[in-house]
């Protein structure tokens, strides 16, 4: 039967234990070196059974620090707000009482928060008021040096603005900071800015010839300081 | 770590710039709603400044000259300006009236700012002459008044007699005549049609003529405090300086030549003897 099935007899029988036999030691472990120690393995039993525990104390820190950072996030932005909000409140109630150097300081502070606090600025200088509008300009200045794009984008929008939104005296003031922080984005609408001095000399706030010439000037000023902080950005390259 | 997130920081912004108020014109701090009126003012501050530091009746006292006194004023300036009474203004420091400052109060057509401060057991009368400070500002060098002037009266001299404070309305002539006629010359300077421009510088001419006439008037004299000499001086200079600048322009124009007359009626009580004025 064995033969009859392609097999050998006997013979070949001895022959097929004896192979599996060396089979079966070539794919066994080999055993342990007298003498080495168990360690590894018993590290890598712990590291088995910490692991899924240590994967999700990551996950979990990190989780953790996510929601963390979002909240001081939330709570800076809204100590930023109440912080704006009480300098937007002293400058825009400043009285008799109030003196040049703190509405200076508050002006300032509020130009330190840069982009931020351009539009807040320019409403004040909006409001009116001398020395009200003097600090605001200096804050304005300040917010300019420390976000160039986010204040000058501002600045240009307003002086650009052709809703009659704000008044002339605003879009002088915000011209003359506008040359002052050399900004870029200001250039044409200041280019533009004649054609429509003349046609605002015609209704109110009232403007006389000295106004006129004046604010024709600071245009002017303004438009050179532009070009001459484009001249001194690009020569470094 | 100071990073504001943008959109946090856009809604912040937005909601600042609404919450200001819009409203646009209360250009002169302190004053009531009728300074935003066209035309050029004189603005009184508060004289609240003065309470506690004198007694009552002198503060009453004090604030009733003003009134007398600027009401009188009222009717020779009524035509050229109108008076403010600014109940929330006070009159400030030197310092504080920056070209920044000065540049908008001019825009405002600010002629002249009044206050009174207490100053020991004196009153101080502080005068801030708008377009002469401009114009110290714009046209730095020149030496002549800075536009701030301060006249100090004894309390027991104002007590026995307010009819003395202003000198009699002197000072103030004197220097509202030096604000207006500085206003018409720098308007008449930048207007382009003759005709304009020769009404303008005419009138130029007439307000620093009537300040020439008023100087006699505002003189200190030594048993009265008024004006320190050193700062009569300054406008005395500054407006002989002017209506003589007035005069040559006036020479130097084809377009004005029928315009140098200036009649009696211009001048104030005494009439100067600048040749300018003649």
């Amino acid at each position: 039967m064995a033969e009859a099935n392609g097999g050998n007899g006997p013979h070949s029988s001895t022959e097929l234990a004896a192979a599996i036999t060396l089979l079966a030691e070539a794919l066994r472990p080999p055993a342990p070196k007298p003498g080495s120690s168990k360690l590894p393995e018993f590290f890598r039993e712990v590291a088995k059974t910490l692991l899924p525990s240590i994967v999700m104390f990551g996950l979990g820190y990190v989780f953790i620090q996510g929601v963390q950072f979002d909240l001081q996030r939330e709570q800076f932005t809204a100590a930023t707000a109440d912080k704006l909000k009480e300098y937007v409140k002293t400058l825009t109630t400043a009285g008799a009482e109030t003196t040049k150097a703190d509405l200076e300081a508050t002006a300032l502070a509020l130009g330190g928060f840069g982009g931020v606090a351009a539009f807040p600025l320019i409403g004040i200088i909006q409001l009116g008021g001398e020395q009200r509008v003097s600090a605001a300009k200096s804050g304005l200045k300040q917010a300019g040096r420390i976000a160039p794009a986010a204040t000058c984008d501002a600045l240009a929008t307003v002086i650009d603005d052709a809703t009659d939104a704000y008044d002339w005296r605003t879009i002088k003031a915000l011209t003359e900071v506008a040359g002052l922080v050399g900004c870029a984005e200001a250039g044409r609408p200041i280019e533009d800015l004649p054609e429509k001095i003349e046609s605002w000399a015609t209704r109110p706030p009232p403007m006389t010839n000295e106004a006129k010439a004046e604010f024709q000037a600071t245009a002017d000023t303004a438009l050179a300081r532009i070009q001459a902080a484009a001249r001194r950005k690009s020569s470094w390259w | 770590m100071v990073v504001v997130h943008r959109a946090a920081a856009a809604a912040i912004a937005a909601t600042l710039a609404l919450a200001v108020p819009q409203a646009a014109g209360a250009g002169i701090q302190g004053c009531p709603g009728e300074a935003d009126a066209a035309g050029e003012k004189v603005v009184i501050g508060s004289v609240e400044e003065l309470a506690g530091q004198v007694s009552e009746r002198l503060k009453r006292a004090i604030l009733s000259a003003f009134e007398l006194h600027f009401e009188k004023a009222e009717a020779d300036l009524a035509q050229e300006a109108l008076i403010v009474y600014c109940d929330r203004r006070r009159i400030r420091a030197s310092g504080d009236y920056n070209a920044d400052v000065v540049g908008l109060l001019n825009d405002e057509r600010v002629l002249l700012e009044v206050g009174a401060k207490p100053d020991a057991q004196d009153i101080n009368v502080t005068y801030v002459v708008i377009p002469i400070r401009h114009f110290a500002f714009s046209a730095p060098g020149h030496n002549l008044a800075d536009g701030y002037h301060s006249a100090v009266y004894a309390q027991a001299q104002i007590s026995e007699g307010l009819d003395k404070l202003f000198k009699g309305n002197a000072e103030l002539r004197l220097m509202a005549a030096l604000a207006l006629g500085l206003r018409q010359e720098r308007n008449a300077d930048v207007e382009s049609d003759a005709a304009t421009r020769r009404t303008l510088m005419g009138r130029a001419r007439q307000f620093y003529c009537d300040a020439v006439g008023s100087l006699e008037a505002a003189r200190p004299r030594p048993d009265f405090f008024g004006l320190p000499e050193a700062e009569w001086q300054a406008l005395k200079d500054f407006a002989e300086a002017s209506a003589r600048r007035a005069f040559e322009k006036a020479v130097d124009s084809p377009s004005l030549p029928n315009n140098l007359e200036v009649v009696a009626s211009e001048r104030a009580d005494t009439p100067g003897d600048n040749a300018a004025c003649s």
